[in-house]
This record gives C-alpha cells, sequence and structure tokens, in this order.
C-alpha cells in the first residue's frame, strides 16, 4: 500500500493537469473559430469555457463571449428588439469588465458595448416610432442605459430621459385617443410621463407642448364622442369639463410657446383654446400670429 | 455616434399637432346638440308635424351647417327627418321649424321679425340682448361656457309650446 501512494499520487496530479489543459484547449478552439468567423461553432467552445471552474474566472472567456454573440446577434437577431443574443453579450461583457483589472483587451469589451448600445437605442426609438410598443420600447430605452453607462461612467442621461419620455407620453396618447373609454388608463400614463419629463427639465418646449397637446385634445374629443341625444344636464357636464381641460392645458401651451415663440403648432393650440374658451380677443391675436410664423415672418 | 442618437428622439419635437377636430367644429357640435335637443322639449303645432324638420342656417356658418348635416343622417325629430337649409338672405317662401341666425348676418332684428311674421319657427340668436328682442333663444357666453338665454313669450308668440323642463338649464329672459 506504501508504495502504491505516490503512484496514485502521480495519476491525480496528470489527471488534473489533461483536464485544466483541455478547459484551455476550448478557449483557443474558439479563439481560433472565432478569427475564421465561425461563430456558431465558436460559441460552442466558448460556452464550455464559461461553465468550467477554471476558465469562468478569467475575463477573456467572457470577452470572447460577449464578442461571438455580438457577431451572431448581428448575423441572425439584427431586426429582432427583444434578441436573447444581445442581451447575453451585453451579459457577458459586463461580466469581462467585473473581471477586468486593466487589461488590454478593457477598450475591445467598451467598444462592443458601445454597438450594443447603439443598437439599444435605435430599437427604443423604433419600437415607439413605428410601432407604438411601448414595453419594447421601455425595454431597450433602458437597457441602453445600462449598456452605455459602462461605455460612459459620467453619462448625464437627463435630457435623453426627457425627450424618451415626451416620445412614450405620445405613444401613451395614442392609445388613449383610441378609445377614450376603453383606454382611459392611458391617458393618466402620458400624463406621467409628460410630468416626469416636466420634472427633469420644466422649460423643455416639447413637454410643455405635449402635455397641453393631451389636454387640448382630450377636452375636444369628449365633445366630439358625445351623441347627440344626450341628456342636456349631463351634456352641460361634459361643457364644464372640456372647459376645465382646455384652462389646465392652457398654462402649459403658454409655456411652450414662450419658449419658441415661433412655433406654429403652438400658436395653432392657443388660439384653439382661446376659441373653444370664447376669448375671442386673444383667438384672433393668436390665429395672426399663427399665419406671420406659417408664412415665416 | 451621440448625435445620431439625440436625433433618433428628436423627430418627436413639437411634432404632432393638435387634434384635427378643429375647435370649431367642436363648437358647432355643442350648438347641434342643443339645437337637437331644443326639438325635445318644444312642441310645434300639428300642420309643422309632417314632411321634414327644417332648421334654417342664416348667413356664413360652415362648420355649423356641416355638424347639423351630420345631425340629419343620425336623428329625427319624432317621426319627422331633418332638413338643413344655409341661407345667405332671407327667403320668405320657405318654412322652417328652427332659424339660426348666426352672429356674422348682418340684419336687423325687425328684418327676422316680417321674415318669420305668420309662422312657427323657433327663432335662435347669438348676440347679446336678442333674447330680450325677439328671439326665443339666444346663446350667450358665460365664464367661458357656451349658455343659452331662454324666452317663453318670444316662443309663444310663434305658437310654439315650451317644457317647463328646458328651464333648469337656461336663462330665463322675461
Amino acid at each position: 500500500m506504501k508504495n502504491l501512494l505516490p503512484f496514485l499520487l502521480t495519476v491525480m496530479l496528470f489527471v488534473m493537469s489533461v483536464n485544466s489543459y483541455s478547459q484551455s484547449i476550448n478557449l483557443m478552439k474558439a479563439q481560433e473559430l472565432t478569427q475564421a468567423a465561425k461563430y456558431d461553432s465558436a460559441l460552442v467552445f466558448v460556452e464550455l469555457a464559461a461553465i468550467n471552474e477554471e476558465t469562468s474566472k478569467e475575463l477573456f472567456t467572457w470577452y470572447l463571449r460577449g464578442f461571438i454573440l455580438k457577431e451572431l446577434y448581428k448575423a441572425k437577431e439584427n431586426s429582432d428588439p427583444r434578441s436573447k443574443l444581445r442581451e447575453e453579450s451585453f451579459k457577458s461583457c459586463v461580466k469581462s469588465l467585473e473581471l477586468d483589472k486593466g487589461s488590454e483587451i478593457r477598450m475591445n469589451t467598451i467598444q462592443t458595448l458601445k454597438y450594443l448600445a447603439s443598437r439599444y437605442k435605435n430599437d427604443a426609438a423604433g419600437a415607439l416610432n413605428s410601432s407604438g410598443d411601448y414595453e419594447t420600447g421601455i425595454y431597450n430605452y433602458e437597457m441602453y442605459k445600462k449598456a452605455f453607462s459602462y461605455v460612459d461612467p459620467s453619462m448625464n442621461f437627463n435630457q435623453q430621459d426627457v425627450e424618451f419620455n415626451v416620445v412614450l407620453g405620445d405613444v401613451y396618447g395614442s392609445i388613449f385617443e383610441k378609445d377614450m373609454e376603453k383606454n382611459k388608463e392611458f391617458f393618466e400614463l402620458s400624463k406621467k410621463m409628460y410630468e416626469k419629463a416636466l420634472v427633469l427639465n420644466p422649460n423643455d418646449a416639447s413637454a410643455n407642448y405635449h402635455l397641453a397637446k393631451l389636454y387640448y385634445n382630450k377636452a375636444l374629443n369628449i365633445i366630439k364622442q358625445t351623441d347627440y341625444d344626450m341628456e342636456l344636464i349631463a351634456f352641460d357636464n361634459i361643457v364644464d369639463e372640456s372647459v376645465e381641460l382646455f384652462k389646465i392645458s392652457l398654462p402649459y401651451m403658454e409655456k411652450a410657446h414662450e419658449l419658441d415663440p415661433k412655433n406654429v403648432n403652438t400658436l395653432e393650440g392657443l388660439s384653439g383654446i382661446y376659441y373653444s374658451l370664447q376669448d375671442k380677443e386673444k383667438y384672433e391675436k393668436f390665429s395672426e400670429e399663427r399665419k406671420k410664423a406659417e408664412q415665416g415672418k | 455616434m451621440k448625435q445620431l442618437i439625440f436625433v433618433l428622439f428628436g423627430a418627436f419635437f413639437l411634432s404632432g399637432k393638435v387634434d384635427t377636430t378643429s375647435p370649431e367644429s367642436t363648437s358647432a357640435k355643442v350648438k347641434t346638440v342643443f339645437l337637437y335637443n331644443f326639438t325635445k322639449y318644444i312642441d310645434w303645432p300639428k300642420n309643422y308635424k309632417t314632411g321634414s324638420f327644417v332648421i334654417g342656417v342664416l348667413g356664413p356658418n360652415p362648420y355649423l351647417v356641416s355638424e347639423l348635416n351630420e345631425m340629419a343622417t343620425k336623428k329625427k325629430a319624432g317621426s319627422q327627418s331633418f332638413e338643413i337649409k344655409n341661407l345667405l338672405s332671407l327667403d320668405k317662401n320657405i318654412k322652417f321649424h328652427m332659424l339660426f341666425v348666426s352672429p356674422e348676418f348682418e340684419t336687423s332684428i325687425s328684418d327676422i321679425e316680417n321674415f318669420i311674421k305668420g309662422k312657427n319657427t323657433l327663432l335662435v340668436t347669438e348676440k347679446p340682448g336678442l333674447a330680450k328682442q325677439n328671439a326665443a333663444i339666444n346663446f350667450i357666453v358665460q365664464n367661458n361656457r357656451q349658455k343659452f338665454e331662454l324666452n317663453r313669450k318670444n316662443a309663444e308668440k310663434y305658437n310654439l309650446k315650451v317644457s317647463s323642463s328646458l328651464n333648469t338649464l337656461a336663462i330665463l329672459i322675461e
């Protein structure tokens, strides 16, 4: 038995070194396939490296995984705003940076994250601008901010948050206007987004205008959607409600006008509000200003 | 890259015009709802209860005429279909159930009185003081809102019976 111990120890050490060597082989193979642009195959080997106890602690493993997944995302899921490949690439890059104490490949990881951030931002804008898919828009915008925070930790997102909240408010507002009864919660959601934007920047002309427009359109629509048959007392209450909405809209529209005096849309809004509030003098004043603004005077 | 990122959301700055339902249309809708409801609270003589229910709009008023035409496609006054006529001058040959005189129409109230003399026409106006003169109903503005004055005697002068239920919302003029 005593004579067997050195032999057993030798065998154990041999097995361990073979195991370690084979995991390094996985990483080397992944890198080799990546260089040959064979990303599907590269992924197989880098995933093995990622789950191995030793190589999972290496930042290169995660950097390489992030890079491979990014390339696969570009090839296969580029038009998918909910791409899992992109999300996994992001997670891998973050893991790589967490392990990175100032290596040479740090900048490469940052570049990958910068690319991912730009794609998230594009998809956020695309989701909101074209399909009004607010859930996808919100998800992509949040991911954009997370990714870009690694690219530039000092980045202040305030103004972009303002813009995003206004666009999102507009999407919610459009849903509300499609069916004011069925979608009434979207009025509050829309209002909340504009108000959030105004908390960040009370002097944002767009946020002021859009909040004014939300109230203004509701004021018009509740009359527009009234049935002729409505009993007069109930109708009188609707008219009261409409007037109150115009009054709420007014200060925001005035603020938007103050910030951008030649803007035709705010001038149209102001003339519309004053017309609806039966203020003939101010209606005519802003109608005149609107005409001049349209003519570029 | 940063500039591109800003531009992506920038397209929404102050775009998205206000509703295409113009305030003029909405104001016309308010009047139309009132005018339609008046047909439910006012009783015309028997010989006015056959044929079309004719509403005349005197003077240029495209939004109101459009809105009334829209209402006419959907509603009736009892069993009578609505007929909407827009006149730019006083035409004595037409029998109106209701005549709305646009504020822009330049004429004296006595001319209008002559025009509807002997007819059972509800005269509706939109100028201060006219309910005290000859109008049965006069639209006014009160606290930024459309309201209406009711002079029951001016309605009864043309053999029109006004339900007391209309008093609830009206500003009564003696």
